[in-house]
């Protein structure tokens, strides 16, 4: 195993610490504190059930609704501020506004969403993504999408390592399809997410972004292909019969 | 015609996607290469020890492979004594550098024992007994010079022979990483292709290159008769007496 661990490739930048954004480290810290003291509401619940995911699944994962706007919003803020320093948590996506200013998603009215969290080989929360009920994703203000990515399932003996668009796609397909999946949040694969597969080690990478008729998916399933074709990694796509 | 669109709807479905290798063939493979004169001679060593030569031999290829995806169309020749560890040096660096590379070796027997040698290889035989279930077809093709695959196996995408999608010989282009094969398999397009770095190992290219035939005296003599005759009627014919 120590020499398995020695010829494995350095990864140049581990999780986002080459720049003005936190480590990796103090993300997930703050992410994982700010999933604790969260709830996951039946709306949610309702919604990843919908997807595919089961409520034990979702809970140890670590979707959760976002505050309600009002007494509940402010008290996970002041609970965050009592945890971390300000400076800190406007450096931690999420976080802050545009203007600068300390704040997080809210629910309000009939806008209600849950956050997505994405977690790296070893459970550290690189990243989050709110997902609005009946609606689209968001992606936390200040992410660094090359900083975010989710593993989810095991290698397995085969090695096979399935990528995608979506922390939770990555997730609900690695739990139907017993499959070692990683997910990025959109379809902007980045040196640094090729990085991190080649230090995964897989025996196959399988691009398996959505079969639809959509012209920009295609194209991001050729660019995929090629940059990790380039990088050297044994490259292929999945196909079937998708929506047509 | 609608089927689920994600890979979570598939799984969901109790489905699995079919899986493809992805190759890129790199746009210069087909290009026309032109040998050119340089004006720089070659450097020459007048010979060195064992370990010396070991050294040398390792830095230029390790050096080689290392930068192989940035220096493009490049070849490196290593002439250097058996024992050198050339064979070696070019194992330990693809697996060093992770590159997806062509192998060819002098015969299949030397290939089979360095993909016994080196784990990260992938044996590539040519068509036999053991990979094809229809051998004899292919083998009664070949000896008259007929294009193999695409009378026997498969054309413009549609398979013609009824064993195709279980065939072990196309199966084993499915492999990923880097390809070892007798010197043969440099003219297999499905070997070349997604390759980044070819290596010729001691493979002897004039066996594979060039093609020989035995003609016995007999059919020569009368060869030459047919084309005697075939020449007086083609002068008739120009003369205007035939």
């Amino acid at each position: 195993m120590a020499s398995q661990a020695q010829q494995r490739p350095e990864r140049t930048n581990r999780g986002g610490n080459d720049d003005d954004q936190l480590p990796v480290e103090v993300r997930s810290l703050i992410y994982s504190f700010a999933i604790d003291h969260l709830a996951l509401r039946n709306e949610a619940l309702v919604d990843l059930r919908r997807r595919g995911l089961p409520d034990d699944l979702a809970a140890s994962v670590g979707y959760r609704s976002i505050p309600r706007k009002g007494t509940e919003h402010a008290a996970f803020l002041a609970a965050l501020r009592r945890e971390f320093a300000d400076p800190l948590l406007a450096r931690c996506p999420g976080f802050r506004d545009k203007n600068q200013r300390l704040t997080f998603w809210s629910a309000v009215g009939d806008r209600d969403g849950y956050i997505v969290p994405y977690r790296d080989e070893l459970g550290r929360v690189t990243g989050i993504q709110m997902k609005v009920l009946g609606g689209k994703y968001l992606t936390a203000v200040g992410t660094r999408i090359k900083h975010v990515y989710h593993i989810a399932g095991e290698p397995g003996e085969r090695r096979d390592l399935l990528t995608t668009e979506g922390g939770l796609k990555a997730q609900v397909a690695a739990f139907h399809g017993k499959a070692w999946c990683l997910g990025i949040p959109g379809q902007a694969l980045q040196p640094e997410h090729i990085d991190v597969i080649s230090c995964l080690q897989p025996a196959r990478v399988i691009v398996a972004l959505d079969q639809e008729v959509n012209p920009s998916t295609d194209a991001a399933r050729e660019r995929w292909c090629e940059a990790l074709w380039k990088a050297g990694l044994p490259t292929y796509r999945a196909t079937w019969e998708g929506e047509l | 015609m609608s089927g689920p669109k994600g890979l979570d709807d598939l799984f969901q479905l109790g489905l699995h996607p079919r899986v493809r290798q992805y190759r890129a063939t790199p746009p210069e493979l087909g290009m026309r290469r032109t040998p050119h004169a340089v004006s720089a001679a070659g450097r020459v060593d007048r010979g060195s020890d064992l370990a010396t030569a070991r050294g040398k031999t390792q830095a230029a290829i390790t050096r080689m492979i290392r930068d192989a995806r940035i220096q493009r169309g490049k070849a490196l020749l290593v002439r250097s004594a058996q024992g050198a560890g050339k064979s070696t040096a070019v194992a330990l660096a693809l697996q060093q550098h992770r590159l997806n590379a062509r192998i060819l070796v002098g015969t299949r027997t030397l290939a089979q024992e360095q993909a016994a040698t080196y784990h990260h290889y992938r044996l590539i035989e040519g068509r036999n007994p053991h990979n094809c279930q229809r051998y004899e077809v292919v083998e009664s093709l070949g000896a008259r010079g007929h294009p193999i695959e695409r009378l026997a196996c498969v054309a413009d995408g549609e398979p013609l022979c009824p064993f195709f999608q279980s065939c072990a010989y196309y199966r084993q282009f499915a492999q990923p990483g880097t390809w070892i094969a007798a010197a043969e398999q440099l003219y297999n397009p499905r070997f070349v292709r997604g390759g980044e770095f070819v290596v010729v190992d001691d493979a002897e290219l004039p066996r594979a290159m060039v093609e020989e035939h035995h003609v016995d005296l007999e059919t020569l003599t009368h060869s030459a008769e047919q084309l005697r005759g075939k020449s007086r009627g083609l002068h008739h014919r120009t003369s205007g007496r035939g």
